[in-house]
Formats: structure tokens, sequence, C-alpha cells
């Protein structure tokens, strides 16, 4: 049976349990092009990102004796990504005025019909999904941005199925308000699609 | 009038093509995991430490208790070079 982990990586799994530092400078440098990328989901801020990056390459580390091989390592880096970056969330929704503030920005934003690049696009996504609390927030970031199934979020996530079809109906109803507030719907024929 | 949710659909289909950031971390992920190291390193060794001499101090004080308690003369002599210089 085809293992799903590539043998580089198991070679270098191996061999940085056995504490070869380069082996472990191995991994991160094959992988951290892909959770650049997550984690921009995150934050937009580029040192925050660093930061998350490093962050989870440590927990990665600190729970290699724990991986399975189940799955290929990126998925289980994945995992911890999320894991990371939803904590981040959560430590910043504590400071209710970081909310509230990302609720004014959004009644203020520019119509829809005005974004044209795909930089433009991700940010104001960013910005509107800001808006909602931490759960309903991830679990949208993980459908949009990753386009993950509700299946394929509740194993990243490690919540139950059905917990997260029902986040995923209140996050859209409550996304459906503030998309309405910002004009979306309204103009059908500005040529932005 | 569109569905809001479609429009947002199509946004998030364009957001997904953003070229997004990269850098190299792998420097300082290192430098970090030694630093963490080490930070759980040095109170381990203190509190392996105070375990072992804890235990000696505890095993001292039993090996007497049990000599007293073993040996039914040891009052007596105890006694007795108390009355008898």
């Amino acid at each position: 049976m085809n293992s799903p982990v590539a043998e580089t990586d198991k070679h270098d799994i191996r061999a940085a349990l056995d504490g070869d530092e380069n082996a472990y400078a191995r991994l991160v440098e094959r992988y951290q092009g892909d959770v650049f990328a997550q984690m921009w989901r995150f934050s937009r801020d580029r040192n925050t990102v660093d930061e998350l990056v490093q962050e989870v390459f440590v927990e990665v580390y600190f729970s290699l004796g724990k991986f399975k091989g189940r799955a290929p390592f990126l998925h289980w880096v994945r995992r911890i990504a999320t894991r990371v970056g939803y904590h981040y969330w959560k430590r910043k929704a504590r400071d209710k005025k970081v909310q509230e503030a990302a609720l004014e920005q959004h009644r203020d934003a520019r119509p829809v019909s005005e974004i044209s690049t795909p930089s433009e696009a991700g940010q104001y996504l960013f910005e509107l999904l800001e808006a909602l609390p931490p759960k309903e927030r991830m679990v949208l970031t993980l459908y949009y941005f990753e386009e993950l199934s509700t299946k394929e979020i509740a194993g990243r996530l490690n919540w139950s199925h059905s917990l997260v079809r029902v986040r995923m109906h209140r996050a859209r109803r409550r996304l459906r308000g503030l998309l309405e507030n910002a004009g979306f719907g309204r103009d059908s024929h500005d040529g932005s699609s | 009038m569109t569905d809001p949710l479609e429009e947002l659909a199509r946004l998030a289909e364009r957001a997904r093509q953003e070229h997004l950031p990269a850098g190299d971390v792998s420097g300082r992920v290192l430098a970090r995991i030694r630093e963490e190291e080490r930070s759980t390193t040095l109170p381990l060794a203190v509190f392996a430490t105070g375990s072992v001499v804890t235990a000696a101090a505890v095993t001292v004080y039993s090996a007497v208790l049990v000599s007293a308690l073993t040996d039914p003369l040891s009052s007596l002599f105890q006694t007795a070079s108390a009355i008898v210089p």
C-alpha cells in the first residue's frame, strides 16, 4: 500500500526527530510558501503573517512526534496552521473595538463594482469577513478562499460536519445582511463579473 | 437584482487569483525552537535537582525512623544514656 507521505518528507521528518536541524529546515523551506499563502487569509499585515508562519512551524516541530503519516505532510501542517490562525483571530476578537472598527469600515466600503484587481478583491473579501465572529469567519474563509466543502472544513477544524453546516448557514445569513448594506446585488448590470 | 452571495462568490473567485507574498522563515524558526528548548530544559534541571535532594533527605530520615522502630532496645539505651553519663 502506497504511503500518502512523500519519501523526501519521510526522510526529513525522521532525521528532524533525531535532532537534525538541517532536515527540519528543509521541511520548512519546502512548505513555507503554502503556509504563507494560507496565513495571508488570517492577516493582511506582512509582519503579522511572518510571525504567524513562524509560529506554525515551531508548533509543527514540537508536534512532529504525533504525525502518523495517514495523510500527506502538508495536510497535517495546514491543520496546525488553521488552528494557529484561528487562535490569532480569537485573541484579536477579545478586543471588541477591533470588531466594531471592522464593521464601521465595512459600512463605508466602496461599491463592489469598483473592485477590479485580484489583490483588491482579496482585500475587500478579507475586510468583509473580518466583521464576523471568529467561528463564522473561519468557516467562510475556508469556503471562499480555499474552496473547501463543509466536510473538508469539518476535517480541517476537527469540528463535526453538522456543526460546520450550522455555522455556515448562520454565517451566510449574517453575511447577506452585510452585503446588502454594501450594495451587493443592487446593480447587476455593472459589468463587474 | 442578483443574489448578493452569488456576487460574493464571483468576488471570491477573483480574490483566489491574488498573487500572495512569500518569505523565508527557516532561520528564525530554528532559532525560536532552540530558544524554547533552552527555556524548558533549565526549569526541569532545577526541579530534578530539588527532587533528588528532597528524596535523599527523606531516605535518611526514614532510615533513622525504621531503625528506631525495629530495634526494641534503642529507646532503652537512649533513656539509659540520659540517666548515666
